[in-house]
């Protein structure tokens, strides 16, 4: 694994975030892969701006597209998503052990 | 997965739930050692030992304290780069209090957090066994 790669990827993949579209096109995405004509459907802006933005995502790596019939599909890139993940996980981890740890505070010492 | 969001039912009034968020001590005793005050517009930190790059420091700036249902701070340290959001909301639900969980604002995050993680995980792993032999001998808060 190169450190520096996973570095310039996860600035790549937090940088995306910071845009409230991107983060909903991202989660719609780790659900499933996804059209651009679907995934402009889920968002109240016009169509021309969701693409502008999955041309982003497309762009920073983020997001790959691939043909599927007549259509294209979009897909997140676990390579790039992957820390991203991990992080995320992680501290998920961390709240599952706190939050069980208060239960158990609160129920036992009641 | 931009978010974390958990939930859990603990099986205690709403008033007592919140005790464990608002008193400096109580929060202590689940989470970490803290320094500074839990009060609205005033910044607490969560200190632990410092790992790799982390210097053990969890920077807290309280956003909103609203009893007993809200409570909101801030979640940064020195590895993050930036300023995350931890919501914790209560509701009651009959006897019991269901906790609701948000911790986002993770686009803020500006530093190295790939390979903290590694070094992260082991040390949670020991301070959980220290937590769950305090747990069970029953140390009252």
């Amino acid at each position: 694994m190169n450190l520096q790669q996973d570095v310039i990827q996860l600035d790549n993949v937090f940088a995306a975030m910071a845009d409230p579209t991107r983060r909903a096109i991202i989660e719609v995405l780790a659900e499933g892969d996804e059209t651009a004509g679907s995934l402009a459907a889920r968002f109240p802006i016009s169509r021309p701006a969701v693409a502008r933005h999955i041309r982003v995502l497309r762009d920073s790596g983020i997001v790959i597209v691939r043909p599927l019939g007549r259509e294209r599909v979009n897909s997140l890139n676990p390579r790039v998503m992957a820390p991203a993940q991990e992080w995320i996980e992680h501290m998920s981890r961390f709240w599952d052990e706190r939050l069980a740890n208060l239960k158990q505070q609160i129920e036992d010492g009641a | 997965m931009t978010k974390i969001e958990k939930e859990i039912i603990i099986d205690a009034p709403v008033e007592r739930v919140w005790e464990f968020l608002a008193d400096r001590e109580k929060l202590a005793s689940w989470m970490m050692n803290i320094e500074g005050e839990v009060v609205s517009g005033e910044t607490f930190r969560f200190v632990s030992e410092p790992r790799n790059k982390w210097d053990g420091v969890i920077v807290c700036r309280v956003k909103e304290m609203d009893p007993p249902k809200k409570f909101v701070f801030g979640w940064e340290h020195n590895v993050i780069g930036g300023e995350t959001t931890v919501s914790i909301t209560l509701e009651s639900d009959g006897n019991s209090t269901r906790l609701s969980l948000v911790h986002d604002g993770w686009e803020n995050t500006t530093g190295d957090v790939a390979d903290f993680i590694a070094e992260h995980t082991a040390g949670w792993d020991d301070k959980l066994e220290g937590l769950k032999g305090k747990v069970e001998t029953r140390e009252t808060v």
